[in-house]
């Protein structure tokens, strides 16, 4: 049987598939292509925090805000004065300062991390209205970014021209928005500081979170201090004292042995936990070995030297506790997926290193949890020392009114500003006077001590490339722990592969 | 059977071509036709070159220079690309990526096909379970792989408690090094099985019952009818799935991203995993384009050799 195969004026279903495929093969790779070349659409949430969400989702978003941004900032650019622009309509997105028709009306772009509701309303009724009522023609709009997506978000911004004019970040992200020097893309504070009495307030170790040479490039804000948070009812089942928290190395694998419990094969309950999970993994290793007193970079931060005594002592304790000791399964128990299913906090890990935040969970989840929580000080080997986290708020070097910026910036700093922050995040600020007196801190005793604990914090020093690092500590961490390597050999090559890291960072950025 | 066959058929073009004075309105009307033409496929065509072909461009651009996105960017010549090659990552990556590739696309093809073919005979509830089928394709990535990172829990997850039932050991899944990439190969063939038998059987029902009566008559038994009629005259259909599906595997990065993020011991890093982390986590973007060109031309070639080997002009 024969059917004529070319129709005049008709499509085959065959042609109409080749067709099809050659849409598909343009809109499958290309845009994978242009998601790298388009100069500000190169962006991407993505997948951001675990809970890292969905690429294209959040790509396709952030393209939107950054265009809209841009035609904004071309706006101002194109005004005729630097720190002003006459526009009749209201700022319809966040960027540099935006002035309305007929006013010096100043509208600074303010980027946080994303506040709940509850906590959103009460930073606003207390830190943001009462500011923008302070001067009509100074008002801050403050939008919500969220760790997973805030480095890429200001990154883009900054390669659009469309900062905001204050940001919230984190420390290790600092020398990437900072640029090279002579083309820096924060503002350095040290004019502003010299006048500004609240300068010595600050922790001096968080200071130098946001110190690079030699120049001041933000103020801290949040405090991420580490302690040690164990369940008192695991210690008393275990019969240990539920008072008296481990101490050292040695004190920390005993108690866990105790606590751990079994169920056939499977962990009811991890004695201490070893994730290996990116990022946390390294940071559990930085605490063992700065107790050691190791060093993460030498003198002039051009070279990592993970691999001294101190950095293969830390490997080696993380791997026994879990091959030797057996305190928790290959991998670890697995971190939940939401705060509620936190599993230390379901009672399915005895001693776990905890930010503050930890409390604020306990509270909300397990009200009723929260006096079985005992609070121990970072362990002590040949110093007593335990990573130091945190975020700080930096002002954009594209803002048009330096000295507008650097007012909301003062003020959000503020004891009483950073106060309804700290209250409303229930951690502890960065502000020493703050965590003495303020009230929430007198009424929940287990802030004061993270406050207290802050005085061990060390941070891991902020250098172009360290974000690679990070994931080249990990997985030389992991083959270690799976025991695939020795933490000679694992972090010797590590070592190896960071240095030629950091050294093609430093001939990008400069 | 008779063909449609249109006797000296000839465009209205031509034929006004044909007789002098005609022939000048003729080229005329050609003329507006292709104007209006041009109008009307403008603005795609403008999003297109702004959106599609500037930034490929661009990237290609990029890929020459070292580039943190925060700092302009400096020309590095073919540095990103000698960097890539001794990249012991990416090397990774790119095997990681072809075993993806390898292991989902024709369990697609294969059990999408097997699942038209039930569901393309008349049974009781067919909408109803081909709703079912397609139902993993229309949940998020992002929500499915939150799902599955549940179910391979390896403490407290459905999969190892049904291990139990049958006396079999408990299996690390994600956190196991041989595991992880089967298990989000799996995930993968789950969600995008639905799709895949779709397709299928929109290709199915454009097969005319014709061939299938004449067959029978003939004394073809169910699977010479397949073997001579079905899987023939589906060679489009298949050589679209394949096609379709290689590319969207090739892309793979939501899954793995949230269940492992490239580990146990990157044995799950994805290319297109290498694009984001080197372009967003660590201000590589010179590089991370280096690396989305290699991927494109990568793409590019499979696409290519698919086209040759499988794309066959079969009509009865």
């Amino acid at each position: 049987m024969q059917v004529p195969s070319q129709r005049v004026g008709t499509i085959s279903r065959r042609n109409l598939l080749q067709r099809l495929i050659g849409v598909s093969l343009a809109a499958g790779a290309l845009p994978l292509l242009a998601a790298c070349g388009g100069t500000a659409a190169v962006t991407s949430n993505s997948a951001a925090q675990t809970s890292q969400a969905a690429f294209s989702a959040t790509q396709t978003s952030s393209i939107a805000a950054t265009s809209s941004a841009r035609v904004v900032a071309s706006s101002v650019a194109a005004a005729p004065t630097t720190s002003v622009t006459v526009s009749a309509a209201a700022p319809a997105t966040p960027t540099a300062a935006a002035v309305q028709a007929g006013s010096k009306k100043v509208t600074l772009a303010l980027w946080m991390i994303q506040l709940n509701p509850e906590q959103d309303k009460t930073f606003r009724a207390k830190v943001l209205d009462p500011f923008n009522k302070q001067d009509p023609n100074l008002q801050a709009e403050l939008n919500y970014i969220t760790w997973g997506n805030a480095q890429q978000k200001v990154l883009t911004a900054m390669a659009g021209n469309a900062s905001p004019d204050i940001f919230q970040s984190a420390p290790q992200w600092t020398p990437l928005f900072i640029g090279a020097a002579g083309k820096e893309n924060l503002l350095s504070l040290d004019p502003y500081l010299a006048s500004f009495d609240g300068k010595n307030d600050f922790y001096p170790n968080v200071m130098n979170s946001v110190t690079m040479r030699g120049h001041v490039w933000g103020l801290p804000y949040g405090a991420d201090t580490r302690a040690i948070l164990y369940r008192k009812s695991a210690f008393t089942e275990a019969s240990l004292d539920p008072e008296k928290p481990p101490t050292t190395w040695q004190e920390l694998a005993t108690m866990a042995v105790k606590t751990t419990k079994l169920t056939g094969s499977t962990f009811a309950r991890a004695g201490y936990n070893v994730p290996i999970v990116l990022f946390t993994t390294g940071q559990q290793w930085t605490n063992f070995f700065y107790q050691q007193g190791g060093s993460y970079y030498n003198q002039d931060l051009t070279q990592v030297a993970w691999n001294s005594e101190a950095g293969i002592m830390a490997a080696q304790f993380q791997a026994d506790l879990v091959n030797k000791y057996r305190t928790c399964p290959l991998g670890g128990i697995p971190a939940g997926q939401t705060p509620a299913q936190d599993p230390f906090m379901l009672g399915k890990i005895a001693i776990s290193d905890s930010g503050s935040g930890t409390v604020l969970n306990f509270k909300q989840y397990a009200p009723t949890e929260v006096a079985d929580l005992g609070f121990g000080w970072p362990l002590k080997e040949k110093q007593q020392v335990m990573f130091l986290g945190g975020n700080s708020l930096h002002i954009s070097s594209e803002t048009k009114t330096p000295q507008d910026a650097w007012t909301l910036l003062k003020d959000l700093v503020s004891p009483a500003a950073i106060e309804v922050y700290g209250e409303v995040t229930s951690t502890p600020t960065t502000r020493i006077s703050v965590n003495q007196n303020a009230q929430y801190m007198k009424e929940t005793p287990l802030l004061q001590k993270f406050a207290e604990a802050g005085q061990y914090g060390k941070t891991v020093p902020t250098v172009p490339g360290a974000g690679q690092t990070s994931t080249i500590i990990h997985t030389a961490l992991e083959s270690v722990i799976r025991g695939k390597a020795t933490p000679k050999e694992a972090l010797d090559a590590a070592v190896q592969q960071a240095n030629a890291a950091l050294a093609e960072a430093r001939k990008t950025q400069s | 059977m008779a063909a449609p066959v249109h006797k000296g058929a000839t465009s209205p073009l031509v034929r006004a071509r044909a007789s002098g004075r005609h022939a000048v309105r003729g080229a005329g009307l050609a003329r507006r036709e292709a104007t209006w033409g041009l109008i009307f496929i403008a603005p795609a065509m403008l999003l297109f070159a702004a959106f599609s072909l500037y930034p490929v461009l661009w990237t290609l651009g990029i890929s020459l220079t070292y580039y943190s996105i925060a700092v302009a960017p400096k020309w590095a010549a073919l540095d990103n690309y000698r960097v890539l090659l001794r990249d012991p990552l990416f090397w990774k990556a790119l095997r990681n990526t072809v075993v993806f590739v390898v292991g989902t696309v024709p369990a697609h093809i294969v059990l999408g096909l097997g699942l038209a073919l039930l569901l393309n005979l008349p049974l009781r509830g067919r909408a109803l379970l081909r709703s079912s089928y397609y139902l993993p394709g229309v949940v998020s990535a992002v929500a499915a792989s939150l799902i599955w990172l549940s179910i391979y829990n390896p403490q407290a997850g459905l999969l190892n408690d049904v291990l139990g039932w049958f006396h079999l050991p408990p299996q690390l899944w994600l956190q196991d090094p041989d595991q992880a990439m089967p298990a989000i190969m799996a995930l993968s063939v789950w969600q995008g099985l639905g799709g895949a038998m779709l397709i299928f059987l929109a290709g199915l029902q454009g097969i005319p019952q014709l061939y299938y009566d004449a067959a029978a008559i003939d004394g073809a038994n169910g699977w010479a009818r397949f073997r001579h009629i079905t899987w023939p005259l589906l060679f489009p259909t298949t050589f679209f799935v394949l096609v379709t599906s290689c590319i969207g595997a090739f892309q793979v990065f939501q899954q793995p991203w949230i269940m492992t993020q490239g580990g146990p011991l990157n044995r799950t890093l994805t290319l297109v995993m290498s694009i984001y982390l080197n372009g967003f986590q660590y201000g590589r973007m010179g590089y991370a384009s280096a690396l989305a060109v290699v991927l494109f031309v990568v793409i590019l070639g499979f696409s290519l050799v698919n086209l040759r080997l499988f794309n066959r002009d079969v009509e009865y």
